[in-house]
């Protein structure tokens, strides 16, 4: 920074900073001129006098009460000079003066009341106090002075004896009834003003009445009399003398209490009349009433709800189901249907237990004016209800009546509570999962469709209806590797429904998608991601393999079915194996101690008559093999066959599991078939070769060499058709006889063969299974 | 006192000593059961065992007794011996075309010959003073040759022929369990000796070998014989 710079910014700052005291010094000099004049009045009400007046020493109204025609009254007034210096009252204005009534009902009111002790000017020495008569007279003169009140300004003070300005003084307001009563009271009305209604406390008020003519008048009645309709019970409680009472004698006074407890609003007034006999010695008849009205007004502050954007009734808003976390503007309106204006000095929402946002946008108390009878004002205020469920607040209008002179106001007045109720709902989604793991797929193409699924379930946490507008799936290439069954879903509060999501890969790797849920839920954001993640692999190789075995004819062998270890990924297992049944027939299988052990779900082995066995195991889908080098070992009986042995060979074998019957692969170079050897037959060669068993068997032929006439045993082991054929040794037929069907049984065939020549023949015979062939000799 | 019981000096005044010492040559025929347990392989291919057979034995022999009392005589003997047995044995085989089933029997039959070169050496002793004696000797066997012929036959089915068609053949390349080159019996017999002249007498002998030895080294394979003997003895001055 440079130095013109600093300069620059110096410069403004001390601009700144004179301004500002300018400004600070200016307000100062207004403060203490000020205080200057104001210092008087702080002197004055304190520390310099007092001047109040004896018989009402708290009040500027002084009541001289009730005055006879040509009587008067005198009240006395207390004047102390409290300082230490002193001061004079004149008897002229500012110290004192008797002044008119601008509202005074006769001419020259004022002239009535008069100063008579002391005289003027009046010394106030240090600390020294006086006191002050001031006289009523009821002037005889009816025409100037009628009967009536009078009243009139006084004002008393004292000023320094230099200077005539006041020093100290007070004005009282001076009145005084004329009456041609012997006995009135000091009030024709007793007015009670606003009371509130039904309150447990009466409002109580006296009546003073003072005989002012004579000695000893007696009261003869007492009686009040209810001047407005009377729509309640008792609503005056007036409390008189059991026993009407004695003035006993001029100047005293006796006092009545009356009471007012309204039950209704409205005026409400009434009399008291109390009856006397003024002359009774003179006229007896004579009866004068010294009258009194009473009149109060029952108030009550109605406030009630008069309008609202939402459903109400009495005191209560109904929302209804709203959604969460959405501003709601509540627009409403009060109507007084009370008798006394309502004001509100403070509005606020309160709420227990909710998380709630709230905002008053326009209060009641914001009203230019009162709220008048009948008056309505409106009120608005926002709220967020962050949280699901059922919600009551409160809108609180506190209320002025405390503050005004109303009496017996209940507490329950100062508030006025409206309710707020409904119910904040909001759709909530919730998953089981936010990562779904798919089982490692084995690449099983072209074999079986290589495909896993999974089902998510959704659940709705909210209380209101979930819409999932759209079930979108993000896939890597290639596309289509993670599918769902639905695009969108509805789900009921407090339910919840579920979408299948299938992997499917076409290739061997890793594969991750998004599955993205777009809801109306609010939790946070409408979209739910879960992610997917399968991985496909190839099928691993095993192999499979049958050794070799030998053994003798009539024994039972037990042939396992050798696998490796990679049979544990598959659960089933299926082929046929090829042998020479002559030689091999099976006869059963164990399991036990194999990888074919419990559990199992099915073994299912069948022989067929041609060699071929079809072996099918299966266990449940969730398991798998053992590891076991034995897949299972079968049981063969061993026949001398039309072969010393056989090959046992595989044709197709496959492991599979629930997803595919190619669970495995088995290169050919992994396939070893096994091989069976007849063993313990000696001249095995010989013996082992293709022998049908016939149907018919030559028993016999005898005689063989033969001369004249064979014979031909036979027996026949069921019903076959049966023809005889002789060849001679160059395979020209010399016989041929068909003996049709025959039953089963042995039967004997005569043959003349005298006549044919010498040599070797050959005799075949024919039945329903392979022809017998048998040689003999014609010598 | 004299040897065997033979009173061959007829007077006194023709005094004869009595020989103790004799020499003599015989013949023995021999009815041979045999039984065991023996295997028997055609063409080095197990086939069956042969339990039981039976058979003769002929037996030429040079003897050599004397007689140690009038009641006792020791012995010697050395033979040629030729034994031949027959040996049946039946499999019933399970049989099958792969459709149909049936049992197949086979007889195989078996002819042995073996023979051996024997000295024996045994007393006998006089049955109360009467010419029948009792004797018991050990037989030392040295073989000298051993041979087998063997067939085999189908007994049933009647449809059941070998390959070429026929029905029995003979087993041209058979194995027997070797028979011990030498083996050691006890056998006994019952004697009655017959003076036919003077100095010279026929010892006939009904006799029993005990098979208290296998002839095979391996197998279970027991011989035995029970047959006649006939031996004439002529006495030899020169040990008396």
């Amino acid at each position: 920074m440079t130095d013109e710079k600093r300069s620059s910014i110096f410069i403004i700052k001390c601009k700144f900073y004179n301004f500002e005291l300018l400004y600070f010094v200016k307000l100062i000099k207004k403060l203490i001129i000020l205080f200057i004049f104001l210092l008087p009045s702080f002197l004055f009400s304190q520390d310099i006098g007092k001047i109040y007046s004896i018989s009402y020493p708290a009040d500027t109204v002084v009541n001289f009460g009730p005055c006879y025609v040509g009587d008067s009254l005198i009240e006395a007034f207390h004047i102390e000079n409290l300082t230490n210096n002193n001061f004079i009252i004149y008897e002229v204005i500012p110290t004192f003066g008797i002044l008119r009534d601008p509202n005074e009902t006769f001419v020259d009111e004022f002239r009535s009341f008069k100063n008579i002790s002391p005289r003027f000017p009046i010394n106030m020495a240090a600390k020294a106090n006086t006191t002050l008569l001031i006289q009523y007279n009821a002037y005889t003169d009816l025409f100037t002075y009628p009967l009536g009140w009078y009243h009139t300004f006084m004002q008393v003070g004292f000023s320094k004896i230099t200077d005539t300005s006041l020093v100290y003084g007070k004005m009282f307001f001076l009145k005084a009834k004329k009456t041609n009563k012997a006995i009135d009271g000091y009030e024709d009305l007793l007015n009670f003003d606003s009371v509130y209604i039904n309150s447990t406390v009466k409002e109580s008020l006296t009546w003073r009445v003072k005989s002012v003519l004579k000695d000893s008048v007696s009261l003869i009645d007492q009686k009040f009399t209810l001047l407005s309709p009377q729509l309640t019970t008792d609503e005056f409680f007036p409390h008189f003398y059991s026993i009407n009472p004695v003035f006993r004698y001029k100047g005293e006074s006796l006092t009545w209490q009356f009471e007012y407890a309204p039950l209704d609003m409205g005026v409400d007034s009434g009399r008291v009349e109390l009856a006397y006999k003024p002359f009774i010695d003179t006229y007896p008849d004579s009866i004068q009433k010294a009258i009194c009205k009473l009149q109060g007004v029952g108030v009550k502050q109605d406030i009630r709800l008069n309008y609202a954007n939402y459903d109400f009734r009495n005191d209560t808003i109904f929302l209804g189901n709203i959604q969460t976390n959405k501003l709601l503007k509540i627009n409403a309106q009060i109507k007084n249907y009370g008798n006394i204006p309502f004001n509100s000095t403070d509005e606020q929402i309160t709420k227990e237990y909710l998380n709630i946002s709230s905002q008053i946008l326009r209060k009641i108390k914001d009203n230019p004016s009162s709220i008048a009878q009948n008056g309505t004002a409106d009120f608005s205020f926002e709220i967020k209800i962050n949280n699901i469920g059922n919600f009551v607040f409160r809108y609180e209008i506190t209320s002025d009546i405390s503050q005004r002179n109303i009496k017996y106001a209940p507490a329950s007045a100062n508030k006025i509570v409206f309710y707020i109720v409904g119910k904040a709902i909001e759709p909530l989604i919730a998953v089981s999962s936010i990562l779904i793991q798919f089982p490692t797929i084995y690449q099983y193409l072209p074999y079986c469709e290589s495909i896993s699924d999974t089902t998510l379930y959704i659940h709705n946490l909210g209380n209101d209806t979930l819409h999932i507008s759209q079930i979108l799936i993000e896939n890597d290439m290639p596309k289509f590797t993670f599918t769902t069954d639905k695009t969108e879903l509805s789900i009921s509060p407090k339910s919840k429904d579920s979408i299948i999501i299938t992997f499917s890969p076409i290739l061997s790797k890793v594969f991750t998608a998004d599955l993205l849920l777009i809801s109306n839920s609010e939790n946070k954001i409408d979209t739910t991601k879960i992610g997917l993640m399968g991985s496909s692999v190839a099928p691993t190789a095993t192999s499979i393999s049958i050794g070799d075995y030998k053994s003798m004819p009539g024994s039972i062998i037990e042939i396992p079915i050798m696998v490796d270890s990679n049979i544990v990924y598959s659960s089933n297992f299926s082929d046929t194996i090829y042998y020479n049944r002559s030689i091999l027939q099976y006869v059963g299988y164990k399991n036990q101690g194999t990888a074919s052990q419990e559990p199992i779900e099915k073994i299912l082995i069948n022989e067929d008559s041609s060699g071929y066995l079809a072996i099918f195991i299966k266990k449940p889908p969730t398991s798998r093999f053992y590891d076991n080098k034995v897949l299972i070992k079968l049981q063969f009986k061993i026949y001398l066959g039309n072969a010393p042995s056989t090959l046992i060979s595989f044709l197709n074998p496959r492991f599979g599991n629930q997803y595919c019957d190619y669970a495995l692969r088995i290169p050919k170079e992994n396939i070893k078939n096994g091989y069976f050897e007849i063993d313990s037959v000696g001249g095995i060669n010989m013996k082992a070769y293709p022998i049908v068993k016939p149907a018919v068997q030559i028993k016999s032929l005898s005689p063989n060499p033969v001369k004249d006439k064979i014979d031909i045993q036979l027996w026949c082991e069921g019903t076959t058709n049966l023809k005889l054929d002789i060849y001679d040794y160059y395979g020209n037929i010399i016989l041929q006889n068909d003996y049709g069907k025959i039953e089963a049984g042995d039967y004997n065939i005569s043959q003349d063969f005298a006549m044919e020549p010498t040599g070797m023949y050959l005799i075949v015979l024919y039945s329903n299974s392979k022809p017998i062939y048998q040689r003999f000799i014609k010598y | 006192m004299h040897s065997q019981g033979f009173d061959w000096e007829y007077s006194a005044r023709l005094p004869y000593k009595i020989p103790r010492a004799f020499i003599g040559a015989g013949y023995t025929f021999s009815y041979n059961n045999n039984f065991g347990d023996f295997s028997f392989f055609e063409n080095n291919v197990y086939s069956l065992n042969f339990k039981k057979g039976n058979g003769y034995v002929n037996q030429l022999n040079v003897s050599f007794q004397y007689w140690e009392k009038p009641i006792i005589a020791v012995f010697g003997n050395v033979f040629y011996r030729s034994l031949k047995t027959d040996f049946s044995q039946d499999m019933t085989y399970p049989r099958s075309n792969g459709a149909d089933n049936w049992f197949a029997t086979y007889r195989t039959n078996m002819n042995s010959s073996r023979d051996y070169l024997g000295i024996s050496i045994g007393g006998k002793y006089r049955i109360l003073n009467s010419y029948f004696s009792v004797g018991a000797q050990i037989t030392s066997l040295f073989l000298l040759s051993s041979s087998a012929i063997a067939t085999e036959e189908i007994l049933s089915p009647d449809f059941e022929h070998y390959i070429d068609g026929s029905t029995k053949r003979d087993i041209k390349y058979l194995q027997l369990p070797d028979f011990k080159n030498f083996n050691v019996l006890p056998e006994l017999f019952l004697a009655y000796d017959y003076s036919i002249a003077k100095g010279l007498f026929i010892q006939s002998s009904l006799r029993m070998q005990i098979p208290i030895f296998n002839s095979t080294s391996t197998d279970k394979f027991y011989d035995l014989p029970v047959g006649i003997e006939l031996t004439v003895f002529k006495n030899l001055n020169i040990l008396n």
